[in-house]
C-alpha cells in the first residue's frame, strides 16, 4: 500500500510558545517496501507516525494511503480504515491487561465490519495460529502481567499481523527489550512481513534496524532528510 | 537509637515525598470513609445533644417533680395522700390522657388522637407558650380545646375558631400551646395531643369503665423536699405495681436510655458505611502498592530495610485515615446542627445542638483506626517485595513470615469490627451478632459475584457483540477493583433488598382493607349501652356481637402468688406479670384469627363449681410457664377468680380483628366490670355515616373509629419507621457509590488508554463507550442482583424468625430497586469516564514519546 506524505506540518503550543515539530514534510513510501524514520529525540517522529495513522490531526497538509485522503474521513472512518488495512506494533506493546494474550490477538479481527469480519471460530483458530507462529501457542491464556517484556511484544507482533494488514506502523518496537529479545523480535517482524508482503514504516533509534530496512528518512528540525538505505 | 531514628524519620520523608504525588489518586476512596465518620460522629453528638435535652427538660416533660400515673383511677388511701402533700405545701395537680378519636363536624372520619386533660394549675413547672395568649386559661375551663402544634390542626382541617367532637362535646379549637405536659412516646410516633379541662373530659363521657385512659397526678417538691423523699410516701399509698411513680430524674434516664437505643442501633448503619469505606481503602492500597512495587525494590536496592519502607507506606494510609475521618467529623458535625431543623415537631423537646469534643474525637478515632486496619493486609505486601523486582519485576513477592502475619492481620480486622459493633450497641453477643452476620453477608456477596463474574464470562458465546465481551472483560481489569465495588453497591442493595420484602409483608399483614369494605371499630362501650348499640349494629346489617373486655391482673400462676414470682423474674419479663391484663369472654373460636395448638376448645356448658375455663395464647403461655391443666388466679377488680387452662391458642395478630391473650368460657365472668368492643363491616358510606350519628346520640362517649382514620395513624408510624429504614439503606447504598466512583476515578486513566488502544486498533468511537457501559450496566446488575437476592433471602428469614411465618417476595419492587441500582451505576461510570473515551488515541504513542 502507497503512502502519500505532502506539506505535512504540525505545531504545539507550550509554555505560551509555538513550537513547530513538523515543517512541510513530503515523501512517499512505495508500496510493501520498508521505511525507518530516525532522528534524535523531539525530531517529530512519534508525531508524524501519529498523523500517518490518522491518529493525529495535522496542522496542514495531506497523507494518503492506497489512495485514500486520510483526513477527509471522519474519525470514526478513518479508526475502520485503520481496522480494515492498518496494523500497529508499540514501544511499550500496549496489550489490554484485561484480556489474556489470545483474546488480545482477536481484538483487530473482532473490530472488522461485520462484512468482512470471519465468524467467531475462525477468529480464535486464526489468533491461535498467529500466536503459535510467534512461539507463544501454549500462553493464549496467559494475561499480559503474566509475560515477559518480549513475550508481550510478540503478542503484539501477532496482533499487528492478525489481519494482514496493507500497511504496518511500529513504533520503537524493541525500545522496551534487552539487544537478544530485540533481535529475536526484529528477525519475526521481517519474517511476518516478508510473508504477508506488508508496507513497512518503523521508529527507530536503533541504528542497526534501521539499516536493514530499505529506506531511511532522519528528521532533523522537523523535516525528513532522505537518506539511501 | 541511632539507627532506629535515622529509619523513622527516612519513613516519615518517604510517606511524605510518595504521598504527594500518587496518594491524591486514591484519597477519594476516603469519601467513603469519611460517610462513615459522619454518621458515627453525627449520631453521637445528637445523643449527646438528646440525653443534655431530656435532663434540661425532664421537668417540663414530666410536668412536675413526679409523676402518679394508673390506667385506672387512684385508690383513696393515693388520693388522700396526695391532699396530705398538697396540705404541706407542695403543689399538686391531677389529669387524664387518653387515646380517642376527635372529628370536625362535617369533616372527614376523625383521627385517633392523644387529648391530655388538665387542672387549670398547669404549667406547674416551666414557661407556657401560646397561641393566642390565654388560651390554655380558657380551655382548661372547660371553654375549648388547645392543640400541641399547628400540625394536628392542619392534619384535622380546622383552624382556631372551628369546633372538633370530641365524645359528647362539640369544643371551639382555641389555639396552640407548649410547655404542657405530655406523653414523648406517642408523640415521637403519632404527632401532637390535644389539651383540654379535665371538668369537660368528664362531661364528655369519654371516662366510662374501660376506657383507655391514664389517670395522673403531678407532683411539684416544696424547697429543701427531694422528690425522692416524696415518691417514697406515695409508693407506700400505692403499693400496687400497676401504678406508675416516676421522678423527673427517672423520666430523663428513660429518655437518654431510648434515645442511647436508637443512636446504637443508627449507629450501626453508620459502622456499616465505614466499614465499606474500609474495604474500599483495602482496595485502594492493594492497587497503590502495586504500582509501587519498582519503587520500593529500587529503595530495597538502595539499602533501605523492609520496616521503614513499610512504616513509610503505613504512614501514607494513616494520613488518608485522618484526612477522610477530619472531613467526616466536619460532616457529622454539621448534619448534628441539621437535626433540629429537619426533626421539628417529631421530638418532644428542643434541642439545642453543639460542638461536642468526645463524639468527635471518638468518630475521628474509629474512622484512623479502620482505615489504617484495613490498608494493613494489602501493605503487608510491601514487606514482601524483594530488591531484585527492581531489575526484573517477574521475580514475584518473597515471603516474609507471611501467612502467619496475614492471619493476625485479619484476626485484628475482624476484632476491630467485632469491638466496633459491641461498644456500638453496648453488648458483646450483640456485637458478635453483628459481626458474624455482616460477615456472611459480605462473604455471600463475595462469593456470588465471584461466581456471577466468571461464570458470565464462560457463558458469554465467542459470537456476542464486541462491546459486551469487551465490558465483560473490563471486569477483570488488573486494578479494576471489581470485587471490592461489587461488595459495597451489594451490601447497600442487600439493605435495600431486605427492607423491601419485611416492608410489604409487614403492610400487607397490617392491611386493614377487611372483605366486604371498609370497617369501624367501637369502642368503650359500657354495660348499659350494650344492646341499643347491637340494635344500632342489627340496623346496619352487622351480624357480629360487641365483645366484653374485662380488665383483670394476674394474682397467681400455678398456686405462686404474683409477688413471690417477680422476685424471681428479671426486670425484662416483669411486666407480663404486673401487666393489665384485657381479657374477654367468648363461647366460639375466631377461626379467620386464631387456631387452637394444645388442649380442646370448650363446646359444653360450664362445668358446676369449678375453675373457670380459660384458653391462652400460646407464647403468653411460654412466658408464664403454664400449659394446659394448669391453675391462674386473676384479680379482676379485686375479685379474686381462678381458672384452669384449657387450650393453648396461636393468635395472628396482625390481623385487624379483635384479638386477646386470654379467652374465658363464657358466663365466667359474669357480673364483672367490664367495657364492649365492636369492630364492623359497615361497607357503604351513608350507612357508616347513620351509624356514626346514632352512636353518637345514643352513646357520645363511645369512641367510633373509622378504620381510615386509624389506619392513617398506623400509616404515619409506619412511614416514619419506613422513612428512617430507608434511608438508612439508602446511606449505605450511597456508600457503595462512594466506593465505586473512588474505584472509577483510580482507574480512569486506564481506561483512556484501553480506549485508545481501541481506537488505534480500529475501534469506533461508539465501540468503545459501547464497551464502557456494558461494563457499568453488568457491574450494576451483579452488584444489584446479587445484593438483593441475598437482601430477599435475609428479609424472609427474619421474618420467619420474628414475625411468626414466610413472606412473599415483592419482586416488583425489588425489580425496580434493581433497576435503580444499574441506572445510577451506569450514570455514575458515564459521568466520570464518558470524558475521557473521548480523548485522542494518539496517547498511545506518547506514553512511550520517543521524538
Amino acid at each position: 500500500m502507497r503512502v502519500e506524505v505532502e506539506g505535512i506540518e504540525k505545531s504545539f503550543r507550550s509554555g505560551g510558545r509555538t513550537l513547530r515539530v513538523l515543517e512541510g514534510v513530503d515523501f512517499v513510501v512505495e508500496a510493501g517496501s520498508r521505511t525507518a524514520i530516525v532522528g534524535p529525540s523531539g525530531s517529530g517522529k512519534t508525531t508524524l507516525l501519529g498523523i500517518l495513522a490518522g491518529l493525529e490531526q495535522p496542522g496542514g497538509g495531506t497523507v494518503r494511503i492506497g489512495g485514500t485522503d486520510l483526513f477527509a474521513l471522519t474519525e470514526d472512518g478513518r479508526a475502520e480504515f485503520r481496522a480494515r488495512h492498518l496494523g500497529f506494533v508499540f514501544q511499550t506493546f500496549h496489550l489490554l491487561p484485561a484480556l489474556t494474550a489470545r483474546e488480545n490477538v482477536q481484538v483487530p479481527l473482532e473490530l472488522l465490519p461485520a462484512s468482512l469480519r470471519p465468524p467467531p471460530a475462525e477468529i480464535r483458530a486464526r489468533a491461535e495460529a498467529y500466536l503459535e507462529r510467534v512461539g507463544l501457542g501454549e500462553r493464549g491464556h496467559h494475561y499480559p502481567l503474566q509475560l515477559s517484556g518480549g513475550e508481550q511484544q510478540r503478542v503484539a507482533l501477532a496482533r499487528a499481523f492478525v489481519t494482514r494488514p496493507a500497511l504496518l506502523f511500529a513504533d520503537e518496537p524493541t525500545g522496551n527489550l534487552d539487544r537478544e529479545t530485540g533481535a529475536r523480535i526484529v528477525e519475526l517482524l521481517e519474517e511476518l512481513n516478508r510473508e504477508a508482503g506488508t508496507t513497512l514504516v518503523l521508529v527507530t533509534h536503533d541504528g542497526g534496524l534501521a539499516a536493514s530496512m530499505d529506506r531511511v528518512l532522519t528528521f532533523r528540525d522537523g523535516v525528513p532528510r532522505p537518506e539511501a538505505a | 537509637m541511632i539507627g532506629e531514628r535515622i529509619s523513622g524519620s527516612f519513613a516519615l520523608r518517604m510517606a511524605f515525598r510518595e504521598g504527594r504525588a500518587g496518594v491524591r489518586r486514591i484519597g477519594v476512596f476516603m469519601l467513603a470513609v469519611a460517610l462513615g465518620v459522619a454518621a458515627l460522629t453525627g449520631l453521637r453528638s445528637f445523643q449527646a445533644d438528646a440525653e443534655e435535652a431530656a435532663r434540661l427538660e425532664a421537668r417540663q416533660l414530666l410536668g412536675g417533680d413526679l409523676r402518679v400515673q394508673s390506667q385506672t383511677p387512684f385508690s383513696e388511701g393515693l388520693e388522700a395522700t396526695l391532699d396530705s402533700l398538697a396540705a404541706r405545701g407542695h403543689q399538686v395537680a391531677r389529669g387524664v390522657s387518653l387515646g380517642t378519636v376527635v372529628s370536625a363536624p362535617g369533616g372527614p372520619g376523625g383521627r385517633l388522637v392523644q387529648v391530655n386533660a388538665l387542672e387549670p394549675a398547669f404549667p406547674l413547672t416551666g414557661e407556657l407558650e401560646e397561641e393566642p395568649a390565654g388560651s390554655w386559661e380558657r380551655a382548661a375551663r372547660g371553654e375549648g380545646i388547645v392543640a400541641g402544634s399547628d400540625l394536628i390542626l392542619r392534619e384535622l382541617g380546622v383552624v382556631p375558631g372551628d369546633s372538633l367532637r370530641v365524645g359528647s362535646l362539640r369544643l371551639p379549637v382555641l389555639g396552640t400551646v407548649r410547655g404542657l405536659p405530655l406523653d414523648p412516646g406517642f408523640q415521637t410516633l403519632a404527632g401532637p395531643p390535644l389539651f383540654m379541662g379535665l371538668e369537660a373530659l368528664e362531661e364528655a363521657g369519654l371516662l366510662g369503665f374501660g376506657s383507655l385512659a391514664q389517670y395522673r397526678a403531678f407532683v411539684v417538691a416544696a424547697e429543701e423536699t427531694r422528690p425522692g423523699q416524696l415518691a417514697f410516701a406515695l409508693r407506700r399509698a400505692a403499693p400496687d405495681r400497676a401504678v406508675s411513680i416516676r421522678t423527673a430524674r427517672q423520666e430523663a434516664e428513660g429518655l437518654a436510655a431510648g434515645f442511647r437505643y436508637l443512636s446504637g442501633f443508627l449507629g450501626l448503619v453508620g459502622l456499616a458505611a465505614l466499614l465499606l469505606g474500609g474495604i474500599g481503602v483495602a482496595s485502594a492500597v492493594h492497587v497503590y502498592v502495586r504500582e509501587r512495587i519498582a519503587s520500593v525494590a529500587v529503595l530495597r536496592c538502595l539499602g533501605a530495610r523492609q520496616g521503614p519502607v513499610f512504616a513509610s507506606y503505613l504512614l501514607q494510609a494513616a494520613a488518608l485515615g485522618v484526612a477522610g475521618s477530619l472531613l467526616g467529623a466536619a460532616l457529622g458535625v454539621g448534619s448534628q446542627f441539621l437535626v433540629p431543623v429537619v426533626a421539628s415537631g417529631a421530638l418532644p423537646f428542643e434541642l439545642n445542638p453543639r460542638l461536642r469534643a468526645g463524639p468527635v474525637l471518638a468518630g475521628i478515632g474509629t474512622g484512623v483506626w479502620v482505615s489504617t486496619a484495613f490498608a494493613l493486609l494489602p501493605l503487608l505486601r510491601v514487606r514482601e517485595i524483594p530488591p531484585l523486582a527492581a531489575l526484573r519485576l517477574e521475580v514475584g513477592t518473597e515471603p516474609a513470615g507471611g501467612r502467619l502475619l496475614r492471619l493476625l492481620v485479619l484476626a485484628l480486622l475482624l476484632g476491630t469490627v467485632l469491638a466496633l459493633a459491641a461498644l456500638q450497641l453496648g453488648s458483646l453477643a450483640g456485637g458478635g451478632g453483628v459481626t458474624l452476620a455482616l460477615t456472611l453477608v459480605l462473604l455471600l456477596l463475595a462469593g456470588i459475584a465471584t461466581l456471577l463474574v466468571r461464570g458470565l464470562r464462560r457463558l458469554v458465546p465467542a459470537g456476542a457483540p464486541f462491546a459486551l465481551r469487551q465490558g465483560l472483560a473490563g471486569l477483570h481489569r488488573p486494578g479494576n477493583q471489581t470485587m471490592p465495588v461489587l461488595v459495597a453497591l451489594g451490601f447497600g442493595a442487600f439493605l435495600m433488598g431486605s427492607l423491601a420484602v419485611v416492608e410489604a409483608n409487614l403492610r400487607d399483614r397490617v392491611s386493614l382493607d377487611l372483605e366486604g369494605g371498609p370497617a369501624v371499630l367501637l369502642f368503650d362501650i359500657q354495660a348499659d349501652q350494650v344492646d341499643r348499640v347491637r340494635e344500632h349494629l342489627r340496623d346496619a346489617g352487622v351480624s357480629e356481637d360487641p365483645l366484653p373486655i374485662i380488665p383483670a391482673r394476674l394474682d397467681s400462676v400455678r398456686g405462686v402468688p404474683v409477688s413471690e414470682l417477680l422476685e424471681g423474674w428479671d426486670e425484662d419479663r416483669r411486666w407480663v406479670l404486673r401487666r393489665l391484663y384485657r381479657n374477654t369472654e367468648r363461647g366460639e373460636l375466631d377461626l379467620r384469627t386464631e387456631r387452637v395448638t394444645a388442649g380442646r376448645w370448650w363446646d359444653d356448658a360450664a362445668p358446676e363449681g369449678g375453675p373457670a375455663r380459660i384458653s391462652i395464647e400460646e407464647g403468653l403461655a411460654g412466658d408464664l410457664g403454664v400449659g394446659v391443666g394448669d391453675e391462674i388466679v386473676w384479680d379482676v377488680q379485686g375479685v379474686r377468680v381462678p381458672s384452669v387452662v384449657a387450650s393453648l391458642r396461636a393468635v395472628e395478630w396482625a390481623a385487624f380483628q379483635p384479638n386477646f391473650f386470654v379467652v374465658f368460657e363464657p358466663g365466667a365472668l359474669d357480673g364483672a366490670p367490664a367495657s364492649w368492643v365492636a369492630l364492623a363491616p359497615v361497607g357503604d358510606p351513608v350507612t357508616r355515616d347513620e351509624l356514626r350519628e346514632r352512636i353518637a346520640r345514643d352513646a357520645p362517649n363511645v369512641s367510633f373509629l373509622d378504620v381510615s382514620a386509624l389506619r392513617d395513624t398506623l400509616e404515619r408510624v409506619a412511614r416514619r419507621v419506613v422513612l428512617l429504614f430507608r434511608s438508612l439503606a439508602g446511606f449505605v447504598l450511597a456508600g457503595g457509590f462512594l466506593v465505586l466512583l473512588a474505584s472509577l476515578l483510580t482507574t480512569r486513566y486506564l481506561r483512556r488508554r484501553e480506549g485508545a488502544i481501541l481506537r488505534t486498533l480500529g475501534a469506533r468511537g461508539a465501540t468503545v463507550r459501547g464497551a464502557s457501559l456494558a461494563e457499568y450496566d453488568l457491574l450494576g446488575v451483579e452488584a444489584g442482583g446479587a445484593g438483593l437476592l441475598i437482601g430477599a433471602g435475609g428479609g424472609t428469614l427474619l421474618l420467619w424468625w420474628r414475625f411468626d411465618g414466610a413472606g412473599a417476595v415483592p419482586w416488583g419492587v425489588l425489580g425496580a430497586v434493581w433497576a435503580g441500582v444499574v441506572l445510577l451505576t451506569v450514570a455514575a461510570g458515564w459521568l466520570v469516564t464518558g470524558p475521557v473515551l473521548r480523548s485522542a488515541p494518539v496517547l498511545v504513542l506518547r506514553e512511550g514519546e520517543g521524538g
